[in-house]
């Protein structure tokens, strides 16, 4: 029901005028996609790394999490690290936008969080048999080391730790 | 009519000009005279959600300055899926720069049967993009989109507006939109200040001045800098003054500087912002000229306001001004500061065309508010208006079924008979066949009327898919003759529960639409969709790319159709014939989408639908039951009817009691296992600000991560459905998700259950099974590309309670 192509037709156009008036959009077609797409008040993470471009990244997540355009200032701090993975890249500005106050005031919610700080299971495992156990991430083992004993023993059956 | 008027902005600003102007006089009025409805409301940042504002105290304050727009905002919340089906949203705040923005919300409001009507001030961040901070310029594209898309109506105070849009919608290859042209008033007469009396210190400046006057924000497009330009290229030689009156506005930093340091400042050059009413009326009043030497506009209130009040306009030559002024003002070239100097000067220097002016400016008739209050209700009214309605005196007497299972038909038409006393005639469209021996076996009361598969058909070949079959046979027997105008459509495992009566189908003038779900929340069998669950996408698609209402009303149980409606639709989209919709799906929807007033959308009242409660979460609850969707194998041993009789019998009335009671028990059961699972997701949401579900990354490298939460809570012996997303990076045909619990000794506590992803679905719901007893326990995650031979797991604390 949702068909989006009219929003970027529309970008493409004004884009148009705005070039014929010898000015220009910093806001990337990408970004004003992804705003035009979103749910305003739940925000997908796994949407938004879709992104491949880290700068175009990093003026979504600000629109889409901070509900404004990114500011200088924090291109400036970001920009060095442009060079990053996308995943790393994302992760880390994903992370510092969920930390701060100012987004604890949007008020914004957010789904299939894969940068979250809590659990994440797996990684580069192309190498590990099928339905064998996988590496423990560091905040599972901080949760197994406070695990009682027999929690811990059945967490090490699971994972096939011995 | 129930009007919805979204009014943030309004509810939000200290200042009342432009936009918020055109809102407060039109609103306050539509909330006097009492024709409609009106549910007004302010969206809340902090809840996430509508709150309704109190009407009276609403007009209090805008009406007559008394009391505060926080005390008008109610505690009551509004969802957009509480505004029903047949309702108007009013868009006439300034809502662009929303949270809530259209192309969001539109959707859902179309979805849901509703009307969109919007005043469009103008199209200048798309048309003059540089004059607007690109904020703006990004949300009003999104908003402009969103209303070229879903819009049933656009108003605009302007021909130049309809112009711009139609040029748009052209350029975008889009159809151009229904529209209406209703001026704006220009009466200050019911400004909540009219008592007050205009600012001292300004009267000192006005009197004894010869002043051009500029009323509005001050932005680039308004083009102040010309004013100044000529005040200091021989205006103020000539003892003319400017006057500035409004607030600062966006990107004129310098020009406020300029304004502010000028050495004609407080001399012969003025600013004052933020000017009472009864200030600027004053200065209109006062002024030897207003000017308006905007690069463009989308009405240009204050040509209206000075002529209202007899002072002569000097206007920018652009054609919306020419519309709305005619030849009641002079006009300059707004890049050429010259030509402005050459207009005031001929009127400065010349009597009697400064006079002629006036004069004609006399012969003005102002458009009121009253006038641009009463146009523009009529106007949202226009677009709900009742086309057709149901007939006052209908009498239904007749029953459609399409039926190719004689035993089921004959075991349930007893039931018709004796449940159902309005019903004298049945229409059994049904395969030759089996006509001639339902005529040698039925011998009811009800008169059966035959329309065979080649009869319905005629010559036409029968589609092999069931849902594709039977949606072409009813397209077609819709045709024929021997079915009444309006008629009871029904399936023969369809079995009412009591008496029923033609009030449980058309009630208040409004045929009743049992509806049972949400047609974009429909699943059906995960990974291996029915022909069923197919008819039900392929009716989604349609009926949302028809922007029609999206509900899903194949509710297993008898509805009232008129046909008339159902021809009407497939007259006008004969293709859909043969794609094998929905038959209840597209009509109703059809039906609400085209005429809001002739229907009324209620939760379905059958029993048996669906037959488990593990088959899919209930949309919505039942508030009763009226009818059971007979399934044999609800009557076996162990399931829900086991015991009770499948055939009617003297005891069938009590047993209906017995059956009601036992179903009503399973949904509840399933409806508290989603109660538990909601709380907790809730409780998650508070904790860590994320609702929680399953994230599978399948990287290009063959890597794999799961992203879970940290724990899980689950209603023990029950059905939960977990949100699951897969972010396939890499190609895998064959993919299967397993998961267990166990116990903290790591023994398997469930049996391991196992879906195979459907990778062209890859967000999902995966119903897990979970345990009979209470306890805390580990839930275990497994994902496996089969095909890549590799495996990840996720564990987690689970509480089952």
């Amino acid at each position: 029901m949702n068909d989006m192509s009219i929003y970027t037709d529309i970008y493409n156009t004004v884009s148009e005028n705005m070039q014929n008036a010898g000015g220009a959009f910093r806001t990337s077609e990408i970004c004003f996609g992804k705003i035009a797409s979103s749910d305003p008040i739940i925000a997908d993470i796994s949407e938004l790394a879709e992104i491949s471009d880290n700068s175009i990244f990093l003026e979504t997540a600000y629109r889409i999490l901070l509900q404004r355009n990114i500011d200088d200032n924090a291109i400036k701090s970001w920009e060095s690290r442009y060079g990053l993975p996308a995943p790393e890249f994302q992760k880390l500005v994903t992370r510092s936008i969920l930390r701060s106050a100012e987004f604890a005031n949007t008020k914004i919610k957010v789904k299939n969080n894969i940068y979250s700080e809590k659990n994440a299971f797996g990684g580069n495992i192309g190498s590990i048999r099928k339905a064998s156990a996988v590496t423990m991430p560091e905040k599972l083992m901080n949760m197994y080391r406070k695990m009682p004993a027999p929690m811990k023993k059945a967490a090490k059956k699971i994972m096939g730790v011995d | 009519m129930k009007i919805y008027i979204d009014l943030s902005n309004l509810m939000a600003v200290d200042f009342l000009t432009g936009i918020q102007r055109v809102v407060k006089e039109i609103v306050v009025r539509m909330t006097e005279n009492g024709k409609n409805e009106l549910i007004l409301m302010t969206y809340s940042h902090v809840i996430n959600v509508y709150r309704r504002i109190d009407n009276k105290k609403f007009h209090d304050f805008f009406a007559y300055g008394k009391g505060s727009r926080e005390a008008a905002v109610t505690a009551e919340k509004i969802n957009l899926t509480d505004i029903p089906s047949g309702a108007v949203f009013f868009d006439i705040d300034s809502v662009w720069n929303s949270r809530l923005k259209r192309s969001y919300i539109f959707p859902v409001l179309k979805q849901n049967g509703v009307k969109i009507v919007t005043q469009l001030y103008d199209l200048i961040p798309i048309t003059h993009p540089q004059f607007c901070h690109e904020n703006t310029v990004m949300n009003f594209m999104i908003y402009t989109g969103a209303n070229i898309k879903y819009a049933d109506l656009i108003i605009t105070s302007a021909d130049a507006t309809v112009k711009a849009l139609d040029e748009l919608t052209d350029r975008l290859h889009m159809q151009r939109k229904k529209t209406l042209v209703v001026p704006l008033g220009s009466d200050f007469a019911r400004s909540g200040n009219s008592s007050e009396a205009p600012d001292k210190n300004v009267l000192k400046i006005a009197r004894n001045r010869r002043y051009i006057l500029m009323v509005g924000t001050v932005e680039p497009r308004k083009n102040h800098s010309l004013v100044i330009d000529a005040l200091e290229n021989g205006l103020s030689e000539k003892g003319i003054s400017v006057i500035f009156a409004g607030r600062i506005g966006w990107n004129v930093e310098k020009l406020e500087k300029r304004i502010k340091s000028h050495p004609l400042f407080g001399k012969n050059l003025f600013f004052i912002e933020k000017p009472s009413d009864a200030t600027v009326d004053m200065l209109y009043k006062n002024a030897f000229a207003v000017a308006f030497p905007t690069f463009n506009e989308g009405f240009g209130l204050p040509v209206i306001e000075a002529f209202q009040r007899g002072t002569p306009v000097i206007a920018s030559d652009i054609g919306v001004l020419h519309e709305v002024a005619g030849d009641m003002a002079e006009y300059f070239d707004p890049t050429d500061k010259d030509d402005f100097i050459r207009c005031v000067s001929r009127l400065a220097d010349d009597e009697n065309a400064y006079n002629l002016l006036k004069g004609k400016i006399k012969k003005y008739v102002p458009f009121t508010w009253n006038q641009a209050a009463e146009a523009m209700e009529n106007a949202v009214m226009s677009v709900s208006e009742k086309q057709k309605s149901v007939p006052g005196n209908l009498d239904i007497k007749q029953m459609v079924c399409l039926t190719a299972r004689n035993e089921d038909i004959l075991s349930t038409l007893p039931y018709i008979e004796k449940f159902m006393p309005f019903i004298k005639e049945m229409v059994l469209c049904t395969p030759d066949k089996n006509a001639d021996e339902l005529k040698e076996l039925y011998k009811g009361r009800l008169e059966i009327k035959f329309l065979t598969d080649s009869e319905i058909l005629n010559g036409n070949s029968l589609p092999d898919d069931h849902s594709t079959r039977n949606f072409f046979l009813r397209c077609l027997a819709m045709k024929n003759p021997v079915i009444d105008d309006v008629f009871i459509m029904t399936d023969d495992d369809y079995r009412p529960l009591r008496t029923i009566r033609q009030e449980d189908f058309v009630r208040d003038g409004k045929y009743l639409a049992y509806y049972c779900y949400d047609l974009n929340e429909w699943q059906g069998t995960y990974g291996n969709p029915t022909s069923f669950d197919v008819s039900m996408k392929k009716s989604r698609e349609f009926l949302g790319n028809n922007n029609y209402p999206t509900m899903m009303y194949s509710s297993h149980q008898p509805q009232v159709i008129d046909k008339r409606i159902f021809n009407e639709m497939t007259e006008k989209y004969p293709d859909i014939i043969s794609q094998g919709l929905c038959e209840w799906c597209s009509y109703f929807n059809y039906g609400i989408g085209t005429y809001p007033d002739m229907y009324m959308t209620v939760p379905y009242v059958s029993m048996g639908w669906p037959g488990a409660r593990s088959d899919w979460d209930i949309y919505v609850k039942p508030k009763e039951f009226l009818f059971e969707n007979h399934y044999s194998v609800l009557y076996e041993k162990g399931r829900v009817f086991y015991g009770l009789s499948e055939e009617l019998n003297e005891n069938t009335a009590e047993e209906n009691q017995i059956k009601i009671l036992r179903y009503s028990e399973e949904l509840n059961k399933q409806l508290i296992g989603r109660e538990v699972y909601n709380s907790y997701c809730e409780g998650y949401l508070l904790q860590y600000r994320e609702i929680p579900s399953f994230v599978v990354t399948l990287g290009e490298d063959d890597s794999m991560v799961i992203n879970a939460p940290e724990y899980i809570v689950l209603k023990n012996s029950g059905w939960t459905r977990i949100p699951v997303k897969m972010r396939l990076k890499t190609e895998s045909e064959k993919i299967l998700l397993m998961y267990w619990f166990s116990d903290e000794n790591g023994n398997n506590i469930s049996a391991v259950a196992k879906q195979q992803v459907d990778i062209n679905q890859p967000e999902f719901l995966l119903p897990v099974v979970t345990p009979p007893f209470k306890r805390q326990c580990v839930f275990n995650f497994r994902v496996m590309p089969e095909d890549k031979n590799i495996a990840a797991d996720a564990v987690m604390i689970a509480n089952v309670v």
